[in-house]
């Protein structure tokens, strides 16, 4: 029950911290996390977009489209990390 | 045993989450809440379509993107002990709230009851005893017995 009250996507760890948002159809942004309520909707600052191509996987190099501040509704929101402690391992 | 039982008792151990979208998630399960929404550490993350993988060190899974979780076995026995104590705890509970209705509502169910069928015996007494009255009086006038006016004609 005391999850009632301090949700679990408790965003205030990564408050003012680089973070990388996972959305529905593939699209990947960051940002400094601004601000976010308990339906994790965010709002990031200097975000970046990581373009895809067509079948919706990054692009290799990696794109960018600069989009400044922004709004991230939560209902889309498919997963959120820091950047910090993020490290690509190349061949699974 | 309900799904989100289930979760809550995987906390601290290792998860395999698969979403919606194909991307797989494995790490250690911190903290859950009721809308699924899953706190993870030690995470490596796999994409469809992708050689690469990436490792984090935390990460946050919104609940209604999840498609399927991988638990390990462990976690089914986990969830029967707590589910058994939570059943403990409701009967001890349970007995104590029957106890104490059952005196107050006995009492209470047994006090009002008890009026009622007084009021109820009595006013079926009472109708019984009219009717018997009733009979009466008209013997008792014939006889002079009534109860008020037949004795006070007499």
């Amino acid at each position: 029950m005391s999850n009632f009250f301090k949700p679990v996507f408790d965003l205030e760890d990564y408050f003012d911290k680089k973070v990388h948002i996972r959305f529905l159809e593939g699209r990947e942004v960051s940002g400094v996390l601004k601000g976010y309520d308990s339906n994790s909707n965010c709002v990031l600052d200097q975000a970046i977009e990581y373009l895809t191509d067509a079948n919706g996987n990054l692009l290799q190099p990696p794109q960018i489209m600069f989009l400044g501040l922004m709004f991230c509704k939560g209902s889309s929101i498919t997963s959120i990390f820091p950047e910090e402690g993020s490290t690509i391992i190349e061949n699974k | 045993m309900y799904p989100l039982s289930l979760i809550r008792s995987a906390k601290g151990s290792p998860i395999q989450i698969e979403l919606k979208s194909g991307e797989i998630y494995n790490g250690v399960l911190i903290n859950c809440d009721n809308r699924m929404n899953l706190k993870l550490t030690q995470v490596v993350s796999t994409r469809k379509g992708q050689n690469q993988a990436l490792k984090l060190s935390e990460c946050c899974v919104r609940g209604n993107t999840i498609q399927f979780l991988k638990l390990p076995e462990l976690v089914i026995e986990k969830t029967k002990q707590q589910a058994e104590k939570r059943n403990q705890y409701k009967k001890r509970f349970g007995e104590n709230s029957q106890k104490r209705y059952g005196r107050g509502g006995r009492g209470g169910r047994g006090g009002r009851g008890g009026r009622k069928r007084g009021r109820g015996r009595g006013g079926g007494r009472g109708g019984r005893g009219r009717g018997r009255g009733g009979r009466g009086r008209g013997r008792g006038r014939g006889r002079g017995g009534g109860r008020g006016r037949g004795n006070s004609k007499n």
